[in-house]
């Protein structure tokens, strides 16, 4: 669909994300999500204690993992993944656009290597999850889904000559 | 899109978005119906696994057809404006599959305190994970089926 003249000349509502971090922190954090989460729900479920409960040390993993993905989440990138397209300009739609469709791919993937392990492990009598801890990776999943978008923007964003990139 | 066509099933949009519709009852019913009926009749079982298979069918049909396959078009193979049509629509894709994947969690959790209907074991658990994946491969597709202008179905 072909812009109206008029819509090219309307400027974006300023993105006003509560907290502003450099590039490095936002990758830092980024980092801290994905392992964070990864570790401590899929080390959760692997390895529980004897009564079914994950391991203390991996519900503090879980933690870290899910204060990332909060700051990740009010911080500019996190903001501009979820910004209404009235807020962003066209380069910027684009980007966040092309982030989803990054995240959309990884998603997928994730949920068939699952299948597929679904389909291993009936023959091996490998590990799969019980009702409880299937609530935690779904839970998990639905994090890390919410959060990949703005952790993609981090990556892709170049860094400015002085390496200390303001958020969008 | 005409580089995208050479190998896709050609179907208008029209066509596209009520295989979409008919994929989602038939998933849902097929699967719906055999939770909430744990001990169903043999007949009835058969008859709701072909239904499943039909909508999973449609899913895969959707994923293979024109719409699906401009949504998996590499930048080279399809112009500026496409590429836009599809980022938007993966962007759409997203928040349905996390809007699902946390009802799912609701559901889930609910389920355990009201006695609500749970997948039997592991394997039927992993069945849906398999539906899920086929949708969400196919859902790009159907957003830019939906999309498209009523008045470019003769068109496609």
């Amino acid at each position: 669909m072909i812009p109206l003249p008029t819509e090219l000349l309307v400027t974006p509502e300023p993105l006003n994300p509560p907290l502003r971090l450099s590039l490095r922190t936002a990758r830092i954090l980024s980092l801290l999500v994905l392992a964070g989460i990864g570790i401590g729900y899929l080390g959760g479920a692997i390895l529980t204690d004897p009564d079914g409960s994950p391991q203390i040390g991996f519900v503090l993993v879980r933690l870290v993992g899910l204060l990332s993905a909060v700051a990740l989440f009010i911080e500019g990138r996190g903001q501009m993944a979820h910004a209404a397209d009235r807020m962003l300009d066209e380069r910027e739609r684009q980007q966040r656009d092309r982030a989803y469709m990054l995240t959309h791919q990884v998603m997928v993937t994730a949920l068939f290597g699952f299948f597929l392990w679904s389909i291993v492990a009936k023959f091996i009598d490998g590990w799969m999850p019980e009702q409880e801890q299937a609530l935690d990776l779904l839970s998990g999943f639905a994090i890390t889904s919410m959060a990949l978008p703005g952790i993609i923007l981090a990556w892709r964003e170049q860094p400015l000559a002085d390496d200390e990139g303001e958020a969008p | 899109m005409d580089s995208t066509r050479q190998f896709a099933v050609r179907m208008q949009p029209r066509t596209a978005r009520l295989l979409s519709l008919f994929a989602a009852l038939a998933i849902g019913l097929g699967h719906g119906l055999e939770l909430a009926v744990p001990d169903i009749p043999r007949t009835s079982g058969q008859l709701l696994a072909v239904l499943r298979l039909a909508g999973l069918g449609g899913a895969i049909l959707l994923f293979l057809s024109v719409w699906g396959q401009q949504a998996m078009a590499k930048d080279a193979m399809i112009d500026e404006r496409q590429q836009r049509e599809r980022d938007r629509a993966f962007a759409a894709a997203h928040r349905w599959m996390v809007a699902a994947a946390i009802l799912a969690f609701f559901y889930t959790d609910l389920s355990r305190k009201l006695g609500l209907p749970l997948p039997a074991d592991s394997g039927a658990a992993a069945d849906l994970i398999n539906v899920y994946v086929l949708f969400s491969l196919a859902l790009p597709g159907v957003v830019l089926a939906w999309r498209t202008p009523a008045d470019l179905d003769d068109d496609a």
